[in-house]
């Protein structure tokens, strides 16, 4: 029997499923309708349809985005809030911020919890930990009563500076039990999130409490599902951080497994770079709305502290620091009534689409640009499962180009210089704004439009190689197959390092160390695939942003103690480029962090080294557009399937898989590597500017 | 300069080809983000770092302004030719990696707080640019924590004012000139970050413009500026031309001048006229200076013209001197819109800003409301500056902070306002969270909940203002610098004006006080209990013809009285159970109540609930727009 370690991306449209039997043998790969709204069917086909046995599975991970989606469209649970008396509406006041300057049509989007449900509790707790005032517990009684009348099916828990102290936050959860039924949904800020800033923690286990009964009964419909087939193992979904954790665990914190879709496909993209050689990349997805580009540096993803649902909705959970910028393959091109040519932020999405879909939207989109451009091949768009029509892209592009006085050619591909300025822009923030050189990475592309833009991106950011996986459609799911079970653990230290005494951070690492056991226990991980990784969040002291830096052991010692604030220092120097003076700021230990490792193997892909010549998988050729000539020019197309290893081709060439393009322009190189990647030479700096140099030189003359 | 009459696109007149400029105006304005952003992460007061008040911006060697920061704060830029222009008239000769420091309201700013860094930036030995960085520090010295000061009646009782100095020479700092700020300021060592921050700022954008001067070559990197504001102005021209011609007219009222013994209130008037593309503002019908801190200088008063401008076209972000150029600003030295030196100016921004900014919208939304109605916007929360200072009791350490308070959004023609809202001028700005706070400054919080029944009322209600109250754990010193304590913001087309902004001393005890909005130097006692409220936002169409339901959520969220919901919105509500939240609305007391409220003898005014009658008498109704749901 194979033993096989199974993931699964359920999106919304295409539930992904890999499958691998950890030899290097060939992976199995299967691309499904999504069922919603169980999405059971849909896992239960993949697995079908890959011919995988219940008993070949040995491990059984997947990724969702069930929790982000009932955020978004509002389907959670029936939330209340209790709080601090007197704090009632700090859950609505957020931040109190706008996105825009002068956006005053702007609203924020409503609260999980509406302000009828927020009750109160007389209690108080200071910075430091100490009672001002006991608990009242007749007054949680009370918001228990008037929770159950109103039919409330989940509570959040949150009170002022209890990350200091979750006492009153503890005692509640057990009477609201106690009043409520053991089974009711009830979770407490200072368990989920015992971080500072009163807003962010109380958003953040407010959206757990709202998502606790909908993840619950997915998840458990899910694995009972899967056991009926025939499946008794372990089931794992994965998390904002780039990690897994077993499903029953995820019941308790669903707030941590939002925003896990990204986190597939950067892990997933680092694992292809790995392969490919490169183990600092950018992964770049484009798909139809919108690119999502993250950085991972030596071999480690870049995580933020937080994230946001919404702009005012913000989750305090390590999650892979992506930017996400809205421009995807049905973004809109117009023209604003000051005669410039914009692209998005409007886009025609699946449905309508791009105008060649003739589904309705008559306004030119990226897509429609490519396709005029000759890149796409209207015979076979993603493989010939999709219709398409030219002529539509055609007019499209016209009409555009008459309001703009400029032929239809500039301004197709003007539509995707501006793309691909604005995307170049965001990358920057987090590369060359965190102190990264992009000259050291190497940009991993995916999604249907990412390989079309990857090398003129690349160009601008002086990053000199592009690689495109075989698959790229279902590198998050290969990403899912690779993560670690991990959970992260944190507990507040609020303390300068001055001020620090002795082993003082001992107690407080060794709680965590504590609970990191216990849960890895709990999640049957054997002894020889545990990790504990301890780290501190640092920030001079006075400011808000910290950083995460990684210790080897608890620090005691001054010296010790001395070696994390110079660590600090240069860290800080090397991502701003210059410290504080001593004397002006000291270091402020934030948090303390346990991370709860479960390690898995690497996956090892298939491999052959081979002298493939290109020749073979050429199937025809059409004229296609590039910047470089300022022209149509013939250009050979190859099919990737054909493509082995080995195989070489020099620009200008399109490479056509059923799930995406890969666009090489004149002047990049590519060759197929012994992963059957295709890795992109996009040529040298100065061939670069000497292109476009004539790119503006045209511009100056138009 | 382009033809100020056209109000077709014109894309022959660009200079450079349509693409490149659509790409280096992005470019721009994500170099100010992500300067914007670096200053977040790296400067050091919670006023800056959690509270965002902070600027970034690219201006031409001769001071027109090309791009900012999306999340910047408005009232900042709007100074920022004035700055640099003067900083150009000032200086002989610029070098290379040089900056200024510079805050002197009179000639280039807003108040002593806001501090520049400007760095002029240089291609091949060739001035290109200017870069400014702005924070506004919590305290510039002067006799009260925070530099705001409610009883000075000249500028040098409030705080430092620097004119341009060389701060920064071959991006070494210049030691004297630091040394002189940090003997003049309080807590000078928590500074140095800032300054740092608002330095490196300067050099990234130099960084990142001089990339694409790389890329493109610096002529078509001007062309760009040159570009961007053609492509403002043009924007805003077609804007202005498809309003109908004529005159418009709005006025507002600070509370009071404190300097003055019967305390009148200040009134700004505004008068703009449209003609084709051309718009004039003028603000010659505004009172004359007042004796204490309220007014401002003319480049804060343009500041405050723009910003008004920028909310009713929000689309034409950033702002840049396209729209500039395109608005004819007419004020009177001497008035409280145009004052001179030495009139004070640190409390600008919760005086005649805020009022101009205000008075501006209300112009433009007579003029839009028939055109469309969704630019017209009722009055917002007003800003109040509160500071406190002294000695932490437990570290010992010297502090002085700087808070302010969101509170309600003015109604909009088609919607509520919203609550918990920042003030319109600084929507980039935050709130500073309790938990913080309270780590740093000697005091416990009690509150943050909404100010019940403070919606200005209307058939879109106002956004509610919000209590952020604490007890205080040590000996400390209050100033507060507010306003619309007395003059609600205003509604619009028959709804009210918004709550008062208030500060009060241990209500409900022996030792109770109203401080109110000018407050000098107040001592609270470890136990004392401060009430800090804010505004709630202007009303807009009459409140008996909100839908039902509407005002039936607002009572079962708490936020509205049952009285208040019979009274003024004429709806008759039991409550059946609260705690289970059934409310009955008795639908013929309802109609009758509704019926009696027609007849409208409401009071008159400009106080808060009162009806504003000149925004009563100029707008139409939501029925009449359009906009009645």
């Amino acid at each position: 029997v194979r033993r096989l370690r199974v993931a699964v991306d359920i999106g919304g449209t295409f539930t992904d499923l890999i499958a691998h039997d950890g030899s290097g043998g060939e992976l199995i790969t299967v691309k499904t309708p999504s069922t919603p709204p169980t999405f059971i069917d849909g896992v239960l086909s993949a697995l079908d349809k890959a011919g995988i046995g219940a008993e070949e599975i040995a491990t059984f991970k997947h990724g969702s985005t069930i929790a982000t989606n009932a955020i978004i469209e509002r389907r959670g649970a029936k939330t209340g809030l209790l709080t601090t008396k007197g704090f009632r509406d700090v859950l609505a006041a957020g931040r109190a911020n706008r996105p825009d300057l002068f956006n005053s049509n702007w609203d924020p989007s409503p609260p999980l919890v509406q302000r009828r449900h927020i009750l109160e509790a007389r209690e108080r707790v200071d910075y430091e930990g100490a009672v001002l005032e006991e608990l009242d517990e007749s007054d949680v009684r009370e918001a228990a009563r008037k929770f159950k009348l109103r039919g409330i099916e989940s509570v959040a828990v949150a009170y002022i500076n209890s990350f200091m102290r979750p006492e009153h936050e503890e005692r509640s959860k057990q009477i609201l039990r106690e009043e409520l039924g053991d089974g009711a949904f009830v979770c407490t800020s200072s368990e989920i999130l015992p971080e500072i800033r009163e807003f962010e923690r109380t958003s953040t286990v407010a959206a757990n409490a709202y998502l606790m009964p909908v993840i619950e009964s997915y998840i458990d419909d899910l694995v009972s599902a899967l056991r009926d087939w025939g499946y008794q193992g372990e089931v794992y979904v994965t998390h904002s951080g780039g990690g897994v954790v077993t499903a029953r665990a995820a019941r308790g914190v669903p707030a941590r497994i939002c925003h896990s879709g990204p986190a597939g496909g950067v892990v997933g993209g680092a694992l292809v770079g790995g392969l490919a050689g490169f183990e600092n990349v950018i992964t770049f997805d484009m798909g139809g709305t919108s690119a999502d580009l993250a950085l991972v540096a030596g071999g480690e993803p870049t995580l933020a502290p937080e994230w946001r649902v919404d702009w005012n909705i913000p989750i305090l959970f390590p999650a892979i620091d992506l930017v996400a910028i809205g421009a995807g393959g049905g973004t809109i091109a117009w023209v604003d009534t000051g005669g410039s040519l914009r692209a998005g932020p409007q886009s025609g999405g699946a449905d309508p689409g791009p105008a060649c879909f003739g589904k309705g939207n008559t306004e030119p989109t990226i897509t429609d640009a490519h396709l005029f451009l000759g890149r796409l091949n209207p015979e076979s768009y993603l493989g010939g499962d999709l219709e398409i029509q030219p002529e539509l892209a055609e007019q499209a592009i016209e009409r555009l180009a008459a309001q703009l006085e400029l032929s239809a050619n500039e301004t197709a591909s003007g539509i995707l210089r501006i793309a691909n300025a604005n995307m170049t822009s965001a990358t920057h923030l987090i590369s060359v704004e965190r102190g990264h050189d992009p000259r050291d990475f190497a940009l991993v592309a995916g999604g249907g439009a990412g390989p079309l833009h990857a090398v003129d991106i690349a160009r601008e950011l002086r990053i000199p190689q592009v690689v495109v996986p075989p698959t790229p459609g279902v590198t998050s799911a290969l990403g899912i197959l690779q993560v670690d079970l991990r959970h992260d653990l944190l507990a507040p230290v609020l303390k300068q390092v001055r001020d620090i005494e002795g082993d003082e951070l001992v107690g407080t690492f060794d709680r965590l160390r504590d609970e990191a056991a216990q849960i890895l226990d709990a999640e049957d991980i054997a002894a020889d695939r545990r990790s504990v990784e301890l780290s501190v969040d640092a920030r001079y002291y006075g400011q808000t942003p910290y950083m995460n830096l990684r210790v080897d052991e608890v620090p005691t010692s001054p010296e010790a103690l001395a070696a994390l604030v110079a660590q600090y220092r240069e860290r800080y120097e090397a991502e701003f480029g210059y410290q504080l003076p001593e004397d002006v700021a000291t270091v402020e230990i934030v948090n303390a962090r346990v991370a709860a490792i479960g390690r898995t193997d690497d996956v090892e892909l298939p491999r052959s080294d081979g002298d493939t010549e290109a020749e073979g998988a050429l199937k025809g050729s059409r004229p296609v557009y590039f910047d470089e000539m300022s022209d149509f020019t013939d250009t050979p197309i190859f099919d990737r399937s054909r493509l082995g290893s080995g195989a070489a081709i020099d620009g200008p060439a399109v490479i056509e898989q059923t799930d995406t393009t890969v666009l090489v322009p004149p002047g990049a190189s590519a060759r197929v590597d012994a992963y059957r990647n295709v890795v992109i030479d996009v040529g040298s700096a100065g061939d670069t500017r000497a292109v476009t140099a004539a790119g503006s030189a045209k511009g100056e003359a138009a | 300069m382009s033809a100020s009459a056209t109000t077709s696109p014109a894309i022959g007149s660009l200079r450079n080809d349509p693409i490149t400029f659509e790409v280096l105006r992005n470019g721009f304005r994500s170099i100010c983000n992500e300067a914007s952003a670096l200053i977040e992460r790296v400067s050091y007061a919670p006023t800056i770092t959690e509270g965002h008040d902070y600027s970034v911006s690219i201006l031409t060697p001769d001071g027109r302004l090309v791009s900012h920061g999306q999340r910047d704060q408005a009232p900042h830029m709007g100074t920022f030719e004035s700055s640099v222009q003067n900083l150009v008239r000032e200086v002989d000769t610029f070098a290379p990696r040089e900056a200024y420091i510079y805050n002197d309201p009179y000639t280039g700013g807003t108040h002593q707080n806001d501090v520049k860094i400007i760095r002029p930036i240089f291609h091949e030995d060739e001035l290109f640019a200017f870069a400014i960085a702005l924070c506004h520090w919590p305290d510039v010295g002067g006799p009260m924590y925070g530099t705001f000061n409610p009883r000075a009646t000249e500028c040098y009782a409030e705080g430092l004012r620097m004119p341009p100095l060389k701060l920064y020479e071959d991006d070494k700092p210049v030691k004297p000139i630091w040394d002189l700020i940090a003997m003049n300021i309080r807590v000078p060592k928590e500074r140095v970050a800032e300054i740092h921050a608002q330095h490196r700022a300067g050099v990234l954008v130099e960084e990142r413009l001089l990339g694409y001067v790389e890329k493109f070559g610096s002529k078509v990197v001007t062309d760009g500026f040159e570009d961007t504001m053609d492509h403002s102005e043009r924007r805003f021209r077609a804007w202005v031309a498809r309003l109908p011609d004529g005159t418009y007219e709005f006025e507002d009222w600070g509370d009071r001048d404190l300097g003055k013994e019967d305390e009148p209130p200040i009134r700004v008037h505004l008068k703009m006229s449209i003609e084709g593309d051309q718009v004039t503002m003028d603000w010659t019908g505004c009172d004359p200076a007042p004796i204490a801190s309220w007014g401002f200088a003319r480049p804060a008063l343009q500041s405050a013209t723009y910003d008004g401008t920028m909310h009713c076209f929000p689309e034409l972000a950033p702002l840049n001197h396209g729209v500039v150029r395109a608005i004819e600003i007419v004020s009177t030295k001497g008035t409280c819109v145009d004052v001179v030196e030495p009139t004070p100016v640190t409390g600008y921004c919760s005086g005649a800003y805020e009022k101009v900014d205000a008075v501006t919208m209300a112009c433009w939304g007579q003029a839009l409301q028939k055109v469309d109605p969704r630019r017209v916007h009722a009055a917002t929360v007003n800003l109040q500056n509160f500071c406190t200072g002294g000695t932490h009791p437990k570290t010992g350490s010297k502090f002085v902070s700087y808070m302010w308070l969101e509170g309600g959004q003015g109604a909009r023609a088609y919607a509520d306002g919203n609550s918990f809202y920042m003030m319109i001028f600084i929507g980039g700005a935050s709130n500073q969270p309790n938990e913080t706070l309270e780590r740093w400054y000697p005091m416990v919080y009690t509150s943050t909940e909404a100010v019940v029944d403070s919606c200005g009322d209307g058939e879109y209600r106002g956004g509610f203002g919000i209590w952020r109250s604490f007890r205080a754990t040590g000996d400390t010193e209050l100033v507060v610098l507010g306003d619309r304590e007395r003059v609600g913001p205003f509604g619009l087309a028959g709804g009210t004006n918004g709550g008062p902004n208030m500060v009060l001393l241990n209500p409900g005890t022996d030792a109770q006080e109203d401080l109110g909005m000018f407050t000098t130097k107040a001592r609270l006692r470890a136990g004392d209990q401060l009430e800090f409220g804010s505004n709630g936002g202007g009303g807009y169409g009459l409140p008996w013809e909100r839908k039902v339901e509407s005002v039936l959520d607002d009572v079962i969220d708490g936020l509205l009285s049952m009285d208040k919901a019979r009274e003024v919105y004429g709806v008759a509500i039991t409550e059946v159970d609260a705690d289970a939240l059934v409310y009955e609305v008795d639908e013929e007391e309802t109609a009758r109540l509704r019926d009696a409220l027609a007849g409208d003898e409401r009071p008159r005014g400009t106080g808060p609930f009162e009806v504003n009658p000149l925004g009563e008498r100029l707008f139409g109704r939501p029925a009449d727009l359009g906009t009645s749901r």
